[in-house]
């Protein structure tokens, strides 16, 4: 069971959907239709860059030393893939979400297209790196019983994320987290995540709602 | 951080533009014509104020140039007081020029923002706002 296996970096890999270059993020821009992210909440690229590449390009390299699987710009046909290839137990789709769709690299896809993506045998591990998706999880959750599905009831900031991430991936690669703490060997996914995330929130009201 | 870029900070803050974007829930609220004539307004007044201090160093350059020559004719047989006083204005000189480029490039951009404001729509005039402030180095920022 997903719960309670061992995960190293090696088994997760992370599906960036959001932009990660400048061509890409113009490209995104001027699809009017079918975009959201850059269009409605960081319409600039100086700003774009001020608030998730500088950060991306910081952690992403780490996480690929890691052993983390780092797919960039990943269209809703390589979200499919990754998960139909089963090289993955646990699959972090780091997404913008807007009421009923995921944007991809490709554009919005709504949530029974991103339910249709998951295969009925997938038993790994979702991590649904967006904001507000319950009703995509209540889908997933109803039509995919096998998968185990996590996501965030916060507002999901892209920096606050990806670092996270960092410590999280650093925990499972059995990495002390900080000065005198010794390396925990292998843990299971969401025990790694828990620690993580008392690792940068260390208050438990801080803490409320941000894994579900 | 420059002056232009506080007023930039101010403006995105109240349209609330500044803020790191999340990913997901609503979208960000539609910037009011009265938010970008407030804008508007302020850079004109910090145009007007960074043209009279362009006109005050340029002064000042001046005012040392003369002073340059006048030392220069003045410690013409002394040279240990000459190099002495050409140093500290050569120092002073290059202070003031660093100063005129500063307020130079701060008044370009003023000048062409209060020129572009009235013609575009809110919309526009916060994205012009973000990439001109976002565009600024971190360690110039600091916010």
């Amino acid at each position: 069971m997903i719960s309670q296996e061992i995960v190293r970096p090696s088994d997760c890999t992370l599906a960036v959907c959001l932009p990660t270059s400048r061509e890409r993020f113009m490209k995104a821009r001027a699809d009017v239709e079918n975009r959201d992210f850059v269009l409605h909440h960081c319409a600039t690229w100086e700003k774009y860059n001020h608030y998730v590449m500088s950060h991306l390009s910081i952690v992403l390299p780490e996480l690929i030393r890691m052993g983390v699987c780092v797919q960039l710009d990943v269209t809703h046909c390589d979200f499919s893939r990754l998960l139909s290839s089963a090289r993955s137990r646990v699959i972090i789709l780091f997404a913008h979400y807007v009421e009923g769709a995921a944007e991809f690299a490709d554009g919005l896809h709504s949530d029974e297209a991103v339910t249709l993506a998951v295969p009925c045998e997938f038993d790994g591990l979702l991590d649904l790196c967006v904001c507000h998706p319950k009703l995509l999880v209540q889908r997933l959750r109803d039509e995919r019983p096998r998968c185990l599905v996590k996501f965030t009831n916060r507002p999901a900031r892209t920096s606050f994320w990806i670092h996270l991430y960092r410590v999280l991936f650093a925990i499972l690669e059995g990495e002390a987290i900080a000065p005198g703490q010794r390396p925990t060997g292998g843990v299971p996914y969401l025990l790694a995540l828990e620690r993580a995330v008392a690792a940068m929130l260390p208050s438990r009201q801080s803490q409320e709602g941000l894994l579900e | 951080m420059t002056r232009l870029d506080r007023a930039l900070q101010q403006f995105l803050e109240e349209t609330g533009r500044l803020k790191e974007p999340v990913l997901g829930g609503p979208a960000q609220r539609r910037i009011s014509a009265g938010e970008v004539e407030k804008l508007h307004t302020k850079l004109t007044a910090l145009a007007q104020r960074s043209r009279r201090l362009s006109t005050l160093l340029v002064l000042l350059y001046v005012i040392l140039f003369v002073v340059l020559l006048v030392a220069a004719v003045h410690y013409r047989e002394e040279p240990t007081k000459l190099n002495t006083a050409l140093g500290v204005i050569g120092a002073s000189v290059a202070g003031l020029l660093r100063g005129i480029r500063d307020v130079w490039r701060q008044q370009s951009a003023l000048d062409v923002l209060v020129a572009i404001i009235p013609n575009l729509p809110p919309e526009e005039v916060a994205r012009v706002a973000e990439s001109l402030f976002f565009s600024t180095p971190k360690e110039q920022r600091k916010h």
